[in-house]
């Protein structure tokens, strides 16, 4: 017994130094199952594969874009729903009732944040610590694609928000997560300074259909549009000129600009890319555009009938219908109309999809208000039939500049600068792909409306026409006359809606925001 | 016996001990050579010596003191004539006897002892003993718990004795890794005995805690069998780290998660446990260091007593009904016809409706004749049922001096008032001591529980929540019935114009959604005693949790929003499974030593732990037919897998002292490594200190039976909390892939920002306390004050989401929690055939954040689903919201108040906080505090003869309840079904119902329905909980069977209370203290009246 004593006595003290000397180690534990900060960013493959998660906030951007930069503007409004109003902060965007607690809003804000955080990691640890294998001209692939895509989402906030916190540096802490509010100025210089070196590494697309990777085209675009933004004319007309150059082209049907078969052509300066499938890269466009319906089966061709919740968004407006010309191939390959019925629980059962054509004056759309059944909808990103079983699983791309975007510009930054004979050719490249006639006026202030409405029906729900009001100043004036037209239309749309003042030019900082950093300031008006 | 010391340590040197040991040695063969008593016995230490008989004790008769109990009419007898009585043990007496303890106690485990020798004998389970003693020896009868009791022999061969039970004092409690008695405890602990709460129907056994401890707060959250009990000791000790206290069962911290309830603590079967000791302060937890805050609660299963020999079983059927107080206020048919009605000709008259249907302004056909509808369907109603509840256990139990075993074996069966849904447990535990030699025990516990939960655990139907299951039925229309024709439900409970809501009685009838779970404790255990009063003890615990989920959506799953049916591409079926092991080792030394008046207990122990699960979580979607439920049947299947791990290490020692059994001091100290920190900052140091004065056993303190006992304590510590996830300290990349040249292409980006500054979040915490013995013992009273500061709690800290994130696991901030804990406990009346006995716990509980990160609050900050705010200055997580103050009744008042955006007359005025003019989501302000000023919990036990009666109150003051459901039943679109107190609504300024409900026009609806003051009750509440009668009948009542107890009780009897809602102990978050207090719509809490019978045999 006293043997068993001793020998237990030997065991515990030994299993004690034991447990002591390997403690360290033992509390040192990492997750096997997750890609973490102390194992990445090593070598040249992990900084491609951190470039390519750049990207994936476009997309979340995206779904927002379309409320805050073509709803809130006259090209689309959305069908009331009566059963639910889930989506209030939806139509308080297009009615202007929007406050700082807009849900989309901020979405979109902390979206175009979680780029610039991603492009900040890169920038951040591709200058500290280049993988050895690197080579310069990955290297300059890697910053050119970072500073663009970081330019572009603060290009997006700026013009949505105002002034802006701006965040040049990886957050690592706390202390750096709180940053106040930068002027537009700084803001946009930093946005010339990332597109100015972006444009110094980046290279035209060698080939079409392109990679979807931002190139020198896109970046040229963009700082063109930047400086057309910023009304200095001379820096964009080169600008515009040069990508014209980069061996880009019109479809020749402008129908094909938007179909999935088509993506990345000659034609697309820079579009977010989707792909159907289970991978997590689809997209859902459709889905929002076409009705809220117990049965999709009749609209998307597939064989499952799917109950849509999400629809009745961005919804054509009869002012945009009114807005093409006679003969515009454009409206039909840009809007549908769908017919059908209601159910007994005052359901849309959509029976068939038919041309806008032949209902270009289509009284009465909203649900549950009238007997109407016929709606339309946004046709660019209708490709049927969707074959996948799965319900908001498509293919379609979201474009972002278009050559014929572009060449528009491109007149429009020559007739800002006096020349409207040179602007000129590169309308009429436009109108006459749409079937239109060609422009003639040689007068500034005409051929300045001219090129506004051309870009209105030829970039129409592509995230453009707000933007496009607000920068020529015609905001105001085209929104104020629109609203007193949908109050008129609408028996819900209330009186105090559509009060468009000054402040309504950019959305409220996002209310969580200022809660969190009490130096952030919020804008006038909200 | 120095000799004998001597002897053993020149053995251990021969065999080469190590220094340190040695010296440990001579300290102990110095206290044993000094120690003139042993120390007072423990549980543990009581009689496992075997039978020495030990010639030192006189055969004479014992000097004249010790006469005076002595029959002094018996002759004096000689050594010669014991010899002659009886001489089988060597001039001994065979003395026989019956323990007693009174009434229906069962006296196995008590002991005699012949004083002075060390021989012991155990009785056997009727109380019944042999000892051979000499004729003029002492036997000491002792039983813990109760007085211990001499008698002198004087020759006699008979001795019955009835012990009395023991001051309150005196009473052992289980504290860290120890007893002690009650009187020699510096810190806050407190016991409750299983049998006191026996009769509580409970499948967790958290229920059986409800009123019974001062500051432990046990809420019953919810009716989901199994998963609902959430506890909290002095009130809320951390943000959303988890606020459960940690749960130690024999001595095998649990893993628990209370959120989903996946942890093991509910798969413990109440019927094992013998006793819980909740440890409240500083000195009674740190001891458990770094997971010690929130406060620990010690579980001890059950033990067979030496002697014992005992097969007790425990058996209850219970039936279950929701009680009618608290169901939803809904309109019925007639009353919802008549409100769409109006709601249509509002329509027409304010927004020139057109019926759909008729292509004219009129009253939709559903609605137009409402006289021809009577009640309808209530559909909360039609969810619930009465449902039975059983239990069955059966516990062994024997013990002699070499071994001690007790296995219980129980199966319980809990069906829920929803229909369909319920849990089963099947759970063993067999408890094992074996004492082969003098000094050394070897213990093993096995405890496997295997349990079914039926339909409980919520899936893409969950039965709790806003607009799942049970909340979700309240919205369903009266119109409708739940049957199509016999036996065919109607899909959608939608009447025209309404919400698509399925036929949530189908939902629930047909719901295919099960999770079984499969855990294993074991716990082996080596306990040497090295030399006397030094143990050295090894421990070996295992944990292993396997859980299996499976759930299927077949074509007919529908929910909030989606009718059915759906095509068979949409099935979905789920497979979530995971195995969790996890292994402690304990090392411990202990040495118990006495010097004259001073006694010490030091303990000093070295303990690792390493947990780590793997999951795994398929989904197949795509299903040609509801009856292959099975992924293997899916045309699409993906899944996923995982792992990870945590671990920890520890140092821990304490000493105790004290000096006369009247002054006490204890000090405690506990070093921790945690893997779940940054490299710097894994290890910390939590030390306590405390002390007690037992000023009643003062010389100047007078012997009053009023006031027999005062003891004063303190203590001072400091504890840690490490609930966080695993790895916050490193930054985690996902995968953030997109499509390039076609093809989705492999992209990593930051989506968790680690924090490698990342540490304990440290409690520090004070308390003062007496304890107070008063009116003959009659009535004990304790005290404590506590004030704890917590710095640097462990909390997600909210930053911009500018900063491309939207939290960071940091120490946030600091916080003081205080309050007071009484606890009174009285024998109001002993009489011998009637008694009274009364329990009476109060806990008062408050705290204040005190600074916060940059200043930054917590929560309240969107639009929708965000009702609680933690801010300084004020309590952890108030609710945050607007205060409602009527409507814009008329245009007078439309064109004075400020407005929001979609105001017009006749609907919602909010008060504007920040005077602004206008009102914003700005406007928002604290609307009331989440915990209770105090909690309380009262226990009057009667027993009459055989008849025995007991009353468990508990209750809670001072709270407030948010009950969130009302933003869907009091919705004003006409599309859900509401409370009847919505026909009041504002019409017309001349018919503008009773001011407080807006009108129904369209677009102006939504602030009525967003967080404000109207959603917000009164918690106040007291309930009944349990209402227990029971009669035991006389014992011998067949051959076998040694007593038997038949009882019925109430549980939930009776519930006072002004919250409206079913339940005012809800809390849908469980746990986060951050969004507590909000009833989202809840399981129903059942009514339980049940039968049952103990019955004893052998």
């Amino acid at each position: 017994m006293k043997m068993k004593q001793s020998t237990y006595l030997f065991f515990l003290a030994s299993l004690t130094v034991m447990a002591g000397s390997c403690s360290k180690n033992f509390v040192t534990l990492n997750p096997g199952g997750q890609v973490n900060e102390a194992n990445f960013y090593q070598t040249t493959a992990d900084f491609e594969e951190a470039l390519v998660g750049c990207y994936p906030p476009l997309r979340t951007a995206a779904n927002m874009a379309f409320y805050m930069e073509e709803m809130r503007a006259d090209n689309t409004f959305f069908d009331y729903n009566v059963k639910d109003q889930g989506g209030i902060d939806n139509e308080q965007l297009a009615e202007y009732l929007d406050g700082s607690d807009n849900t989309l809003t901020v979405q979109l804000w902390t979206a175009d944040y979680q780029g610039i955080q991603s492009t900040d990691v890169v920038l951040d640890k591709i200058q500290q610590s280049p993988p050895a294998d690197m080579t310069d001209s990955e290297k300059n692939q890697i910053i050119g694609q970072a500073e663009a895509l970081r330019a572009h989402y603060y290009f997006e906030l700026v013009r949505c928000f105002g002034s802006l916190p701006l965040y040049l540096h990886e957050v690592t802490s706390a202390q750096t997560a709180f940053v106040n509010r930068s002027p537009v100025d700084s803001v946009y210089d930093q946005i010339i300074a990332d597109l100015s070196d972006a444009l110094t590494k980046l290279s035209p697309p060698s080939s079409f259909p392109q990679s979807g990777n931002v190139t020198k085209g896109m970046v040229a675009t963009e700082l063109g549009l930047v400086y057309l933004t910023l009304q200095q004319y001379a820096q964009a007309t080169p600008l515009f000129q040069s990508v014209t150059q980069m061996g880009y082209s019109l479809l020749p049907n402008y129908a094909d600009v938007f179909n999935t078969a088509n993506k990345n052509s000659t034609e697309s300066i820079f579009e977010i890319q989707y792909k159907s499938g289970t991978d997590g890269q689809a997209s859902q466009f459709i889905y929002y555009w076409i009705p809220v319906t117990p049965s999709t089966g009749p609209i998307l061709g597939s064989g499952s009938n799917y109950d849509n919740t999400e629809g009745s968004w961005n919804v054509p407006t009869q002012d945009i219908v009114n807005a093409y010309y006679p003969g515009d191939t454009r409206l039909d390959a840009s809007i549908a109309v769908v017919k059908g019925h209601l159910d007994a629980s005052t359901d849309f059962i959509p029976d068939s999809v038919t041309s806008i054509l032949n209902n270009l004056d289509t009284a009465g759309l909203g649900m549950g208000y009238t007997t109407s059944i016929v709606h339309r909808f946004i046709k660019k990103q209708y490709d049927p039939p969707y074959t996948t079983p799965l319900i908001y699983n498509t293919d379609d791309d979201w474009p972002v500049y278009r050559y014929s975007d572009v060449l528009l510009m491109l007149a429009e930054s020559l007739n800002e600068q006096g020349q409207p004979a040179a602007a000129l050719p590169y309308l009429n490249q436009v109108r006459q792909r749409a079937g239109v006639p060609p422009a003639m006026t040689t007068n500034q202030s005409m051929l300045r409306d001219t090129i506004a409405h051309e870009r209105r029906v030829e970039l129409a729900f592509e995230n453009h026409r707000w933007f496009d009001l607000v920068r020529t100043g015609q905001a105001i004036p085209v929104m104020t006359a629109y609203g007193i037209l949908q109050k008129a239309a609408w028996p819900y749309v209330l009186p105090n809606t559509y009060d468009i003042t000054p402040n309504k030019m950019i959305y409220a900082i996002p209310f969580r925001e200022i809660q969190t950093n009490p130096g952030l300031t919020q804008n006038p008006g909200y | 016996m120095i000799q004998a010391s001597a002897r053993r340590i020149s053995m251990l040197k021969r065999v080469g001990l190590i220094v340190s040991c040695t010296l440990l040695f001579h300290l102990a063969s110095f206290a044993q050579d000094t120690t003139a008593k042993k120390p007072l016995p423990t549980r543990d230490t009581v009689p496992p010596h075997p039978v020495i008989i030990r010639d030192t004790v006189p055969l004479k008769p014992p000097a004249a003191k010790d006469s005076a109990s002595r029959d002094t009419t018996q002759p004096t007898r000689t050594p010669a004539s014991d010899t002659l009585v009886s001489d089988t043990s060597g001039g001994k007496l065979e003395v026989t006897g019956t323990v007693s303890l009174g009434a229906g106690v069962d006296p196995s485990g008590s002991s005699v002892e012949v004083k002075g020798t060390g021989h012991t004998t155990p009785t056997d389970s009727t109380g019944h003993y042999v000892i051979h003693a000499p004729p003029y020896s002492v036997l000491i009868f002792s039983h813990v718990g109760y007085l211990t009791t001499e008698q002198s022999v004087n020759g006699r061969t008979s001795i019955d004795v009835r012990l009395g039970q023991e001051a309150n004092t005196l009473q052992q409690v289980v504290v860290s890794y120890g007893k002690l008695l009650k009187r020699d405890i510096t810190a806050a602990v407190s016991m409750v005995n299983s049998t006191a709460v026996q009769d509580v129907t409970a499948s967790e056994f958290g229920q059986k805690l409800q009123g019974q401890v001062a500051g432990l707060e046990v809420q019953q959250t919810s009716g989901i069998p199994g998963q609902a009990i959430v506890f909290q000791i002095r009130g809320a000790a951390s943000l959303n780290s988890g606020n459960q206290p940690l749960i130690v069962v024999d001595g095998q911290p649990l893993n628990s998660d209370v959120t989903s309830g996946t942890g093991d603590i509910n798969l413990i079967s109440p019927d094992e446990i013998e006793s819980y000791s909740v440890l409240k302060d500083a000195a009674a937890t740190s001891l458990y260091g770094s997971r010690a805050s929130n406060g620990v609660i010690l579980i001890t299963t059950k033990t067979a007593k030496i002697g014992q020999t005992s097969i007790t079983a425990n058996v209850y059927y219970g039936l279950q009904t929701v009680p009618m107080r608290g169901r939803p206020d809904l309109m019925d048919a007639q009353q919802f016809a008549t409100f769409m009605n109006g709601f249509y000709q509002d329509k027409i008259t304010y927004e020139s409706y057109i019926n759909p249907t008729t292509g004219t302004p009129s009253i939709p056909a559903d609605y137009a004749n409402p006289a021809q509808y009577g009640k309808g369907t209530d559909w909360y109603g039609a969810l619930i049922h009465t449902a039975p509840m059983e239990n069955y256990s059966v516990n062994m139990s024997f013990g002699t001096a070499k071994t001690s075993s007790s296995t219980t074996m129980n199966y319980f069966n809990q069906q829920g008032t929803l229909y369909n849904t319920g849990m089963q447990r099947y759970a063993f535990r067999s408890n094992n001591e074996y004492r082969p030699i003098e000094r050394i025990k070897i213990g093993l516990n096995l405890a496997p529980a295997y349990q079914i939960d039926h339909n409980t655990r919520g899936g893409n139907l969950a039965l709790n929540g806003n607009r799942q299951v049970v909340a979700g039925a309240d919205l369903s229309s009266p119109l409708i019935s739940p049957w199509e024709s016999k036996g065919v439900y109607n899909l959608s409970t939608a009447s025209f114009g309404m919400y698509a809501l399925p036929n949530y009685l189908q939902q629930e009838k047909i719901m295919d959604d099960n999770q079984t779970d499969f855990s294993f404790l074991g716990n082996a255990y080596l306990d040497v005693e090295i030399i006397p009063g030094l143990h050295a003890k090894t421990t070996i615990n295992g944990d292993i949790l396997t859980q299996d989920y499976n759930a299927y959506y077949g074509t007919n799953f529908g929910e909030f929003g989606l009718v059915p049916p759906q095509p068979p591409a949409s099935s979905t079926a789920i497979n979530n499974s995971n195995n969790t092991y996890s292994w402690l080792n304990e090392n411990t030394l202990d040495w118990n030593a006495k010097f004259g008046d001073h006694s010490l207990d030091v303990l000093a122990g070295y303990t690792a732990q390493k947990w780590y699960e793997s999951i795994r979580s398929i989904t197949g979607t795509g299903f040609a037919t509801d009856a292959t439920p099975w992924i293997s049947a899916a045309s699409t299947t993906t899944g996923t897998s995982n792992s990870s791990s945590w671990t920890l290490v520890s140092a821990l020692a304490r000493v105790n002292y004290d000096f006369k059994k009247r002054y006490y001091i204890s000090a405690t100290i506990r070093n921790d490594g945690s893997s779940r920190f940054g490299s710097n900052k894994k290890y910390g140091t939590f030390p306590s200190v405390s002390g007690a004065w037992v000023l009643s056993d003062e010389k100047f303190f007078p012997k009053w039976n009023i006031l027999s006992f005062v003891k004063f304590r303190g203590s001072y510590g400091l504890t840690g909390n490490n609930n966080i996830g695993n790895y916050t300290q490193t930054s985690l990349l996902s995968p953030s892939n997109y499509v390039l040249n076609g093809t989705t292409t492999l992209g990593e980006a930051i989506t968790v920002l680690g924090n490698p500054n990342l540490t304990w979040e440290t409690s520090k915490q004070l308390d003062i306390g007496g304890d107070f013995t008063l009116f003959n013992g009659r009535v004990n009273i304790s005290y404590d004050y506590y004030r704890k500061v917590t710095d640097g709690m462990l909390s997600p800290l909210p930053i911009p989401y500018a900063s491309g994130y939207g939290t960071i696991e940091y120490n946030e901030g600091t916080f003081r929690i205080w309050g007071h804990d009484i606890a009174i406990s009285s024998d109001n009346i002993k009489h011998k055939n009637f008694t009274w006995a009364t329990n009476l716990n109060i806990g008062f509980n408050d705290n204040r954040v005190i600074s916060l990160v940059n200043g930054t609050p917590i929560g309240g900050v969107n639009e929708y689903d965000d009702y609680n705010r933690t801010a300084v200055g004020h309590r952890i997580g108030e609710f945050y919201g607007y205060v409602f103050q009527g409507l814009y009744l008329n245009q007078q008042q439309f064109a004075e108040y400020p407005k929001y955006a979609t105001s017009a007359i006749g609907t919602t005025r909010m008060k504007d906080v920040n005077g602004d003019d206008t009102i914003t989501i700005a406007d928002r302000t604290f609307i009331g505090r989440t915990n209770p000023k105090f909690i309380y919990g009262l226990t009057n036990t009667f027993t009459f003869k055989n008849w025995d009666a007991n009353i468990i109150v508990a209750g809670q003051v001072g709270n407030k309840i948010m009950n969130t459901n009302l933003q869907n039943i009091q919705n004003l679109d006409g599309i859900f079904n509401i409370e009847k107190s919505m026909q009041y609504r504002w019409r017309s300024e001349e018919d503008p119902g009773n001011g407080k409900v807006p009108r129904t026009l369209s677009n102006t609806t939504d602030l009525y329905r967003e967080v404000n003051t109207n959603w917000v009750f009164n918690g106040d509440y007291l309930s009944i909980k349990n209402i227990t009668l029971g009669y035991t009948f006389g014992k011998k009542m067949l051959r076998y069977i040694k007593g038997v107890r038949i009882y019925c009780s109430v549980q939930n009897a009776f519930m006072f209370t002004k919250y409206p809602g079913q339940n005012p102990e809800v809390n849908d978050s469980k746990d986060n203290q951050t969004q507590a207090g909000l009833d989202n719509g809840s399981y129903p809490i059942p009514r339980v009246v049940m039968f049952g019978a103990n019955v004893s045999f052998l």
